[in-house]
């Protein structure tokens, strides 16, 4: 009897279960019907599309457009270096940004030593924008640089963006320097619900901080961590390096990336209807490739990181 | 505590919002004064007109004699009279416009996708206004047709597509070269008409005989300045040596240094090999094309190009001397340029026009600016500015420079050789399809831009803005006077010039119209360069960079094979 | 736990912090010079800053431009032309309401409603959560441009176009990395405090609303504060979907573009950024311990 009054309400729980679920989920799952896919689906399918000038609208064309992808990557020469660019600012976000973001807000989640000032500075070019901040930067090492070495030294120098060698490295910099406000805020977020009574046992055990960083609080925070990671990934396919910030729409070719070729491909094919299922197809073609390997790291991260501490 | 503070500005939010559902409409403006309140008691049209340099000072002394002009006239029942809103700042440029869903009815805009707006139907059809006289007032009219004032060239632009007018031309700008006449003056940088006068070819004095100039016609507006390309470097020379900076050009666009070789082009090239580069197709006339190079010298050949050879459009011989100056100037860049043209990231355009202004002021005197012929609208604070620098400063004399016509003195012409305009802006004026349906609107849509296009309206727009309108028309010779120098420079030039205009007529171009961006793009070694200068800044020749524009024979043939007849 | 060695030595436990100091109290060095910078830029003249473009401005603090602050406040204007009502002259004022009405709610919106999905797909064990979650992560790569057209024609079909319910209703979507962030979040909260309230008789509101959420309560201070500088800072969106809705952002931008005035130097622009960060910066000052972070006491934790 008693084992029986709990099935009936774990059913009925069940079905509560489900209908508040299914009533909090309706209104975004609706508003994403509407002003995602409704608003998206043309654009979408336009890759199975053409204009035809005769009739002044789109019709029809099956697989078509598909073949002009391959085109688009013949007529790109810069497309390696594309490539390439996009991959270097990827790795430097990880082997640089992501441990600093990580020893960052550690040091602010453990309060130590002017951390109200650091919380501050980190988040101050978030405050700022990236127009504000790449005006700065800009002046920074395009005027003051090259003007303090002349004093030192006595001889001209070209600024760092103004030198073609040395552009790619500065902008790289400014990605790294301005890019620890978001995860850094939102690690120690995540480092701050970490129970207190963990880090107390281990401190009697007389854990070093290091320690406590790998051991107790990375697995901790490590569902943030491997999101921050994957964020990053999806980065390598549409990140820009800040590009349109610093040069608007006429960035060098030799400083592309995917993503700012792909934004550019696409801001160019949208006032022509000619031109626009080839970008479309492109982006399914590049959706197709980018999508399974976002998954599949992520599904690594899940198998392969620290379950519990 | 936190939560209940969030409740509260949520609620308190979402009462601000319906409040302002419920006031009909939209309430972000609720708390503000109104400037101009709505006529019931007139028929009202919205104008879109683009924000700019040329402003809106304009647009605001047309619709003032256009309102008084039709004060007694009915366009709806029950309303008399007529009152023009402006949007006097629109943002968004005639790339991009969402026109079906837009409720603006009239624009005045640039860098219009015009062909784009007409195959999707976006625009009105105003071929009734171009074909007839403007209007001058509700029952008057001029003698002579819109259309007659407009270019046969940008009649067929704009009828290419189906024969029907969409658009009439705003105003028409031109990118290229202007200089500063007193440091030309002050420093004897003028060639004298005497070649072999001991001083290098240029003037002694003041009142020596000038040379002839581009055009080849003495006592004119060009005298003196540079005829070939020859002299052109030989002049930039001679600015070193008296310690005149003869180039500035904002550092943080590369591209503007691009006007420079559009201008050459033009100017060597002329006004049919310029337009080859709008339509692939030089419509049955000869024009200079490059097959090869022997060493640096180029291989020429005279021949016509249609669409089954549009590919040799990116071997006009034009474009590639406009490459050969700009690699002569890269080359030497730190004694040709203004340090910070030299690729700094910092210097805007704002900021190389004010340089330039102050240039001579401060004695550190530039002799040319790069950049278009609106320059000196944009620079006006700037030159309010420059009034603190000391005497002079405010009686400035800066002059648009007709570029070079020939290469060297073997090529040089014989006898006269008309200027050449580039007209990049794509500015026009247009009424937005969807009040197609309202038929009183229309018509007050129609008479207001036929009422924008009489020439006493085109007069006004060139004396209020100093910058000319993309049709034919003259100017009273008071008005003339009144110009200021720079204007005045501009405009004598263009009563003479063949103005290229960037629309193109062949409807291959239309239908593809990727063809012409990027004239300027360049790829070779496994890289694409967007300007020429990246290319030189870089070490490659003018030839190479040249040589990387151009389209393989058989891959034209493959790609536009259906617009060739056989 | 893990094996954890005993440190012998107290002093090394600070090594590692005095580390990390280091390369903060460097990093906080390269920031502000830039800043300072732009802040004394912002007190120079143009005239000035052509001569003396990373040099103090000249003369004694008190003679400096303090003047251009006042002179962008004054311009701190753009006209508004509505359809059928006329043109409006709008002032600072109601531009930060706009801003804030825009601002807050949008903030809050895009900060909730992914911490509702997010919560939802991570704690429901349902397939269509797991679908949602990687739906998120596609929609993520799939590149999506020139979609304005369309989100314009379904905006006006709705009668939402130019309506701040309008713009709440657009934000409120949970695409993005920040439902990412909340569905880790929520995964790492254990499932025993929520079972053991369910079983004290809670509904799953309750369970939502009064457990769940504060335990996050953290990271979704920071999403909020995050986003809330984001549109802070966006003249984009307003100008396009709202344009009736003039915003400061959009204020500094008409100023940046008006040919004539003060904003048209390099000084007067730096004055405005200067200005329009300004609020955000002691916001920030005065909430980044309350929103976000360290907040030991009473917080439920784990």
């Amino acid at each position: 009897m008693e084992f029986a009054k709990k099935r009936v309400s774990a059913q009925i729980g069940k079905r509560n279960k489900l209908i508040f679920y299914t009533l909090m989920m309706a209104l975004p799952i609706i508003q994403f019907i509407i002003f995602w896919i409704f608003v998206n689906i043309n654009s979408i399918l336009l890759a199975f599309r053409t204009w035809d000038f005769d009739r002044g609208d789109y019709v029809w064309n099956g697989l078509k457009t598909f073949g002009n992808v391959v085109n688009l990557f013949k007529e790109a020469p810069f497309m390696l270096s594309a490539i390439k660019n996009s991959v270097i600012v990827y790795l430097i976000g990880l082997v640089l940004g992501t441990p600093l973001s990580l020893i960052f807000s550690f040091y602010l989640y453990k309060k130590k030593i002017l951390s109200g000032l650091f919380k501050t500075i980190l988040f101050l070019p978030h405050i700022l924008s990236a127009l504000i901040m790449v005006l700065l930067y800009k002046y920074m090492v395009d005027r003051a640089i090259p003007a303090v070495h002349e004093m030192i030294t006595g001889s001209a120098m070209k600024g760092l963006i103004a030198n073609t060698d040395t552009r790619l490295y500065a902008i790289l910099f400014y990605n790294v320097w301005t890019g620890f406000g978001t995860s850094t805020m939102m690690y120690l977020g995540a480092m701050s619900g970490i129970s207190d009574s963990v880090v107390e046992a281990a401190e009697l055990d007389g854990i070093t901080p290091l320690q406590e960083l790998w051991y107790i609080t990375i697995p901790l925070i490590w569902p943030t961590f491997t999101t921050f990671v994957v964020v990053g990934f999806v980065g390598l396919f549409t990140g820009q390096m800040n590009l349109y910030n610093f040069y608007g729409d006429d960035a060098p070719y030799a400083l592309y990336t995917f993503g700012y070729y792909l934004y550019k491909a696409a801001k160019e094919a949208a006032p022509l209807p000619q031109n626009y299922p080839d970008i479309a197809a492109l982006g399914l073609c590049f959706t197709a490739i980018a999508a399974p390997c976002t998954l599949l790291l992520r599904k690594m991260l899940d198998k392969f990181g620290p379950k519990t501490v | 505590m936190k939560k209940k503070t969030i409740a509260f500005i949520l609620s308190a939010l979402f009462a601000l919002s319906a409040a302002s559902v419920t006031a009909c409409g939209p309430a972000g403006t609720n708390n503000s004064k109104i400037d101009v309140q709505i006529d019931e008691d007139k028929s009202q049209l919205y104008v879109a007109n683009l924000q700019g340099g040329i402003g809106y000072a304009w647009l605001d002394k047309v619709i003032k004699r256009f309102e008084e002009a039709y004060k007694d006239e009915v366009f709806e029942e029950g309303k008399k009279g007529v009152q023009i809103i402006p949007e006097r700042e629109y943002t968004v440029n005639g790339s991009y416009l969402l026109l079906p869903t837009d409720d603006w009815e009239v624009y005045f805009n640039e860098a219009v996708t015009y062909n784009t707006y007409v195959m999707k139907g976006e625009l009105l059809d105003v071929s009734d206004v171009v074909k007839a006289p403007a209007k001058t007032g509700p029952n008057t009219k001029e003698s002579k047709t819109i259309e007659s004032k407009l270019s046969p060239n940008m009649q067929a632009g704009l009828t290419a597509y189906n024969g029907n007018y969409y658009a009439i031309p705003h105003y028409e700008a031109y990118r290229g070269v202007s200089y500063d006449v007193d440091v030309f003056k002050d420093y004897k940088l003028f060639f004298a008409a005497d070649k072999d006068n001991g001083n290098d070819g240029f003037i002694i004095d003041d009142d020596d005989v000038p040379s002839v100039g581009p055009n080849g016609i003495p006592g004119d507006y060009d005298d003196g300045l540079p005829a070939t390309l020859e002299e052109f470097k030989k002049l930039c020379n001679r600015m070193v040596l008296v310690g005149v900076t003869p180039f500035i050009w904002p550092g943080a666009h590369a591209g503007y240094t691009e006007y420079i070789v559009d201008a050459i082009e033009c100017s060597i090239g002329g006004a049919d090999e310029a337009s080859v580069y709008y339509n692939y197709n030089s419509y049955d006339k000869p024009v200079s094309v490059v097959t090869g190079f022997d060493g640096d010298a180029p291989q020429i050949t005279r021949q016509t190009i249609d669409n089954s050879t549009g590919y040799l459009t990116k071997q006009l011989a034009g474009r590639y001397y406009g490459y050969d100056m700009l690699d002569t100037i890269v080359k030497n860049i730190d004694s040709y340029a203004y340090s910070l043209s030299n690729n700094n990231s910092t210097h805007s355009q704002i900021a190389a026009q004010e340089d330039y202004i102050r240039s001579d002021l401060i004695g550190k005197p530039i002799g040319m600016i790069i950049d278009g012929n609106y320059w000196w609208n944009e620079a006006a604070p700037a030159y309010q500015r420059s009034l603190t620098l000391g005497e002079g400063a405010a009686d400035r004399h800066f002059a648009w420079m007709p570029m070079p016509t020939a290469v060297g003195e073997a090529d040089r012409a014989a006898g006269a050789k008309e200027p050449v305009l580039f007209n990049a802006m794509r500015s026009f004026c247009f009424v937005n399809a969807n009040i197609a349906n309202k038929p009183a609107k229309v018509k007050l849509a129609k008479e207001f831009i036929s009422f924008c296009y009489s020439d006493e309206s085109l007069q006004e727009f060139t004396t209020t803005t100093g910058v000319a309108k993309g049709l034919k028309y003259e100017l009273t010779s008071a008005q003339e006077k009144d110009l200021n120098y720079y204007a005045k420079s501009c405009w004598e030039m263009r009563k003479k010039a063949t103005v290229v205009s960037t629309l193109p007529q062949n409807r291959m171009i239309i239908e593809n119209e990727a063809l012409i961006g990027y004239l300027h793009k360049s790829n070779f070694d496994h890289q694409s360069y967007n300007t020429a200068f990246e290319g030189f800044l870089a070490k490659y020749s003018a030839a190479k960079y040249f040589m990387g524009q151009w389209i393989d024979a058989a891959k034209w043939s493959s790609d536009y094979g259906k617009y060739i007849n056989n | 736990m893990r094996k954890v060695r005993v440190s012998h030595n107290k002093n090394k436990l600070h090594v590692f912090y005095v580390a990390i100091f280091v390369i903060l109290f460097l990093y906080v060095i390269s920031i502000a010079l830039p800043i300072l910078f732009g802040l004394t830029t912002a007190l120079k003249t143009q005239e000035e800053f052509l001569d003396n473009v990373i040099g103090l401005p000249y003369g004694a603090p008190w003679k400096w431009q303090w003047r251009n602050f006042i002179t962008i406040t004054e311009q701190f204007w753009v006209q508004i032309t509505i359809i059928g009502k006329g043109r409006f002259h709008v002032t600072f004022w109601p531009m930060l309401i706009n801003t804030l009405e825009y601002a807050v709610g949008s903030a809050l919106i895009q900060a909730l409603v992914p911490c509702l999905v997010g919560y939802l797909t991570s704690k429901f064990d349902y397939k269509f959560s797991k679908f949602v979650y990687a739906m998120v992560i596609v929609l993520m790569v799939v590149p999506i441009v020139g979609s304005a057209p369309s989100e314009m024609a379904i905006l006006r079909r709705l009668n939402l176009f130019d309506t701040m319910i309008g713009n709440y209703i657009q934000k409120f979507n949970f695409l993005g990395m920040f439902y990412l962030v909340f569905y880790a979040v929520f995964k790492g909260v254990s499932n025993d405090i929520l079972e053991a309230a369910y079983v004290d008789g809670a509904s799953e509101l309750r369970v939502m609303v009064q457990i769940a959420v504060p335990m996050v309560k953290n990271v979704l201070g920071t999403v909020v504060l995050l986003k809330f500088i984001d549109f802070w800072n966006d003249y984009q969106t307003p100008m396009l979907y709202m344009p009736s809705y003039a915003t400061l952002a959009r204020g500094l931008f008409a100023l940046s573009h008006r040919s004539q005035g003060g904003a048209a130097t390099v000084p007067g622009q730096m004055a405005g950024c200067m200005l329009l960060a300004l609020p955000i910066l002691i916001l920030f000052i005065i909430f980044k311990d309350k929103l976000m972070g360290n907040i030991s006491m009473g917080g439920v934790k784990e």
